[in-house]
């Protein structure tokens, strides 16, 4: 495999009613995380964009932008997603600014609740977006 | 004859499972569970803390729930053995989870020591307990990150219930519930 060519390659996950929708453009710096997340095995469903970043830490050039926008998610996820901010951290601290969008409904307290909680516990800039009721 | 307690027609079951919970069955169970919900329950921040709740209760019978190997050993069959139930109903003022399961009888002491210590703490305590496990615990083999009767404490903001009933030396019927107020303050 050519670990360099691969770095550079997109990633895109459809959504399903259990699993979140990915999509991770590493040339623009862009990853976009939206939907319900409580798959059979956490782990397993997020490994593959774990992998994609931890390369981004050594080749990615740009910065990152990072919308996240859940619906729902389960415990395991919430678990997965702290490990995932955590690289973001990583790429954050070797040059690359990385910015979070961390959408909520206006209705959603424990939504607003989590995405504080993933800002007080990392070095990132978080902002938390309110949008207007569906 | 004394006339009929009224509780017992204003409590509606919304769901109701006995039996193997896979992770298929999950996922359909919710499915139907969410669409009970969406015509019972207009407010939707009680909605979504109800599927919450119902999410983990349910997980934890698909993560936890250990039935003995050998099930004539209690007295019961392989697929009774195997069985867990969760019952989730709904009254005026709350919704109430139950859920039962056989457990190791060595795992009394696990769940005892961890539902007390979250029964002792307050909301604010309750999130800041979250937030130490999420970023300092590990993940188990199971792929459960240990955070499940926290999110149940803190989004039912009631305590936790629970009984052990003793099936023989290795084995324990557990019966957990919680409550959830349909009005919030």
């Amino acid at each position: 495999m050519d670990f360099e060519t691969s770095a550079m390659e997109k990633l895109r996950v459809d959504g399903t009613r259990i699993t979140p929708y990915i999509y991770f453009d590493p040339h623009s710096g862009f990853l976009d995380i939206r939907g319900k997340s409580s798959p059979e095995n956490t782990l397993q469903f997020y490994q593959k964009l774990f992998d994609r970043l931890e390369e981004y830490v050594v080749f990615g050039m740009s910065d990152l932008t990072v919308n996240i926008f859940f619906e729902y998610f389960n415990t395991s996820s919430s678990k997965c997603l702290f490990d995932l901010f955590r690289k973001l951290s990583l790429i954050n601290q070797t040059g690359r600014n990385v910015i979070i969008n961390w959408y909520y409904e206006a209705w959603d307290e424990d939504m607003l609740e989590s995405g504080e909680d993933y800002a007080e516990l990392l070095d990132l800039e978080f902002n938390l977006i309110e949008t207007d009721e569906d | 004859m004394n006339p009929p307690d009224q509780n017992i027609f204003s409590e509606k079951v919304i769901l109701i499972y006995k039996g193997e919970v896979t992770h298929n069955l999950l996922v359909n169970l919710l499915e139907s569970f969410e669409e009970r919900l969406e015509e019972i329950e207009g407010e939707r921040s009680i909605r979504k803390k109800c599927f919450n709740i119902a999410t983990e209760c349910i997980e934890n019978l698909r993560h936890h729930s250990t039935y003995p190997l050998n099930g004539q050993s209690v007295n019961m069959t392989e697929g009774n053995s195997r069985s867990s139930m969760i019952m989730i109903t709904v009254d005026p003022e709350y919704y109430t989870f139950l859920t039962c399961n056989y457990i190791k009888r060595r795992e009394e002491i696990l769940i005892t020591q961890k539902i007390d210590k979250i029964n002792a703490m307050d909301s604010m305590e309750l999130r800041s307990y979250y937030k130490d496990v999420m970023s300092t615990g590990g993940m188990s083999d199971k792929g459960t990150a240990g955070l499940g009767f926290i999110d149940i404490a803190r989004k039912s903001n009631n305590k936790l219930k629970y009984e052990f009933n003793r099936v023989n030396d290795e084995i324990s019927y557990y019966t957990f519930s919680v409550k959830l107020n349909r009005q919030q303050d």
